[in-house]
């Protein structure tokens, strides 16, 4: 799907994608384990194929066929200024975290987002989300969030998708690295290694009915609870 | 008496629904007589009605709904709808698991449960397990909507299929839909749907359930919902032989997974959960329910 729009003020989008995908991108997103600090501390996860297993797991059945759907949602609704349907698809996410700190985890990167998205790219689309969600008393869940600032930005839905679900995985594989820990060059690797997986949950979140959004990963929204109480961690979630 | 429910609560059977093949059953759930009874506006075989009994020897009713098909074969649809009026409680199970057998044919057997909980109202929901056999292809919705002073006890369990039938017969269905939702005043609170309609999503799902045969989700509901219950929770299951579980806690609602090897593991764990948070949520302790 190619841009719908100009990028603005000149602009170059591909700039922008670097500059929203760095790591450096105020949105919190290096704090979550998403569960799989659990795992580590329970021995579950203690090498790098483990870790790379269950990551590459929670981006294809976690990511992909949820937030991945909402990002492209969010996305085409955004396009279309359906304030009312970004609401619904907001609530949706919301819903399918089965943990508090799932839930909280994704609306905690949101409210980042949203706010350095505002402070810093000041777009009309992210005004009316702010707006719209303020007054359904809801806070933003990071990919609603993302979808609609990468269409804000003249980014393309497919860059939208690829840029959500590269940045998701590379954020966690360095959280993991950090647990576990894992060497750069390892972290890299299973980065690298995942490129044709991150392209296929593109596609299956591009083309996933929203109907069938899904929270599978029941293990980890398991390990997602007891990390509540694991007694000594490092993530916050 | 259909025309007592409201519209959207109440399902008319269509003509052209297949004898046998379609189970319908509409329940009107009210306060009467000093306590709350079932009426069953109208249904449809397979599902049959036989009563209620009030084994708590107190106002509440339980509702053991019975599929005389004993299972769901190609085709088979099964709608259950129920309204709880305000300020009644009730519990819902079933006398034995939801079978789902094989569909050589490729069409979908399909099982809809719609519950609506008014004001004040407790809903316990407890049914047995569902079991997608080999080849199966499984359509399920359980959705309930509570108000936000409805008390509420769910719980949904999946099986991976007849785990000890021949070698094992797991993750062999052609295709698994299943979710379990619930909205409070109207708005998506919870929303717990597996889609496992490729290949690779049957096959993986063993890995996302770490390995266990059976899955459990349980969403408790109380405008009073007591601090740190899900901690009890977490503490309880961890005496049982899981495979791996969680409590958690959002608002007023109180969430859980349990997954276990052994489906008697995971009935064990339920039940302990059940017995945790009755106290609260109805003012009386669990007890085995009685099937027979």
């Amino acid at each position: 799907m190619t841009a719908a729009r100009a990028s603005h003020n000149g602009r170059d989008s591909f700039l922008l994608l670097l500059q929203v995908t760095n790591s450096t991108f105020p949105t919190g997103s290096f704090c979550h384990s998403y569960g799989l600090e659990t795992l580590i501390a329970e021995g579950l996860i203690r090498s790098p194929e483990t870790a790379e297993e269950w990551c590459r797991r929670w981006l294809r059945f976690g990511v992909a066929c949820c937030d991945g759907v909402a990002v492209a949602g969010a996305f085409r609704r955004t396009l279309y200024e359906d304030m009312n349907g970004l609401a619904e698809l907001n609530r949706l996410v919301q819903s399918l975290k089965i943990s508090r700190e799932a839930r909280e985890a994704s609306a905690k990167t949101g409210v980042a987002l949203l706010a350095a998205c505002r402070d810093i790219f000041n777009t009309p689309e992210i005004s009316r989300l702010d707006a719209s969600l303020k007054e359904h008393d809801m806070l933003p869940h990071h990919a609603v969030v993302y979808g609609v600032a990468s269409a804000g930005l003249g980014f393309s839905q497919t860059q939208a998708l690829e840029t959500y679900l590269w940045s998701s995985f590379s954020n966690l594989i360095s959280v993991v690295g950090r647990l576990l820990p894992l060497g750069q060059t390892d972290v890299q690797r299973i980065l690298l290694e995942a490129m044709p997986l991150i392209e296929r949950s593109a596609e299956i979140a591009s083309s996933r009915n929203e109907s069938t959004m899904s929270s599978m990963n029941a293990a980890l929204d398991a390990a997602s609870m007891r990390h509540e109480r694991l007694s000594t961690r490092l993530c916050i979630s | 008496m259909l025309d007592e429910l409201p519209l959207a609560l109440c399902v008319k059977p269509d003509p052209a629904w297949p004898i046998g093949k379609h189970a319908l059953m509409n329940l009107k759930i009210v306060r009467r007589n000093g306590r709350t009874e079932v009426d069953p506006s109208n249904w449809r075989i397979p599902y049959q009605w036989q009563g209620t009994h009030y084994q708590d020897n107190d106002d509440q009713p339980f509702l053991l709904l019975i599929n005389s098909g004993g299972g769901f074969v190609e085709g088979d649809v099964a709608e259950l709808h129920g309204n709880l009026d305000a300020g009644t409680r009730a519990l819902i199970t079933t006398t034995a698991a939801s079978k789902f057998y094989k569909c050589p044919g490729g069409a979908v057997s399909r099982e809809e449960v719609h519950l609506n909980v008014g004001p004040d109202a407790l809903l316990e929901y407890y049914p047995d397990e569902s079991i997608p056999f080999a080849q199966s292809r499984t359509e399920r919705r359980t959705q309930i909507e509570i108000t936000s002073t409805s008390r509420l006890f769910a719980v949904d369990m999946v099986s991976a299929g007849r785990v000890h039938y021949g070698s094992g017969e797991v993750f062999a269905f052609a295709s698994l839909l299943s979710e379990f939702s619930i909205k409070v005043d109207g708005k998506s609170a919870v929303l717990d749907r597996i889609v496992a309609v490729d290949r690779e999503e049957i096959q993986e799902l063993q890995s996302l359930w770490q390995g266990a045969h059976h899955a459990a989700t349980i969403v408790c509901h109380d405008p009073k919902l007591p601090a740190g219950l899900e901690d009890k929770v977490e503490q309880e299951l961890s005496r049982f032989d899981l495979v791996a579980s969680g409590a958690s806690r959002f608002g007023n609602i109180l969430s859980s997974r349990i997954l276990a090897k052994e489906a008697w593991h995971t009935h064990e764990a339920i039940q302990a959960v059940w017995r945790i948070v009755r106290p609260h949520i109805a003012g009386k302790p669990a007890k085995l329910i009685r099937k027979c």
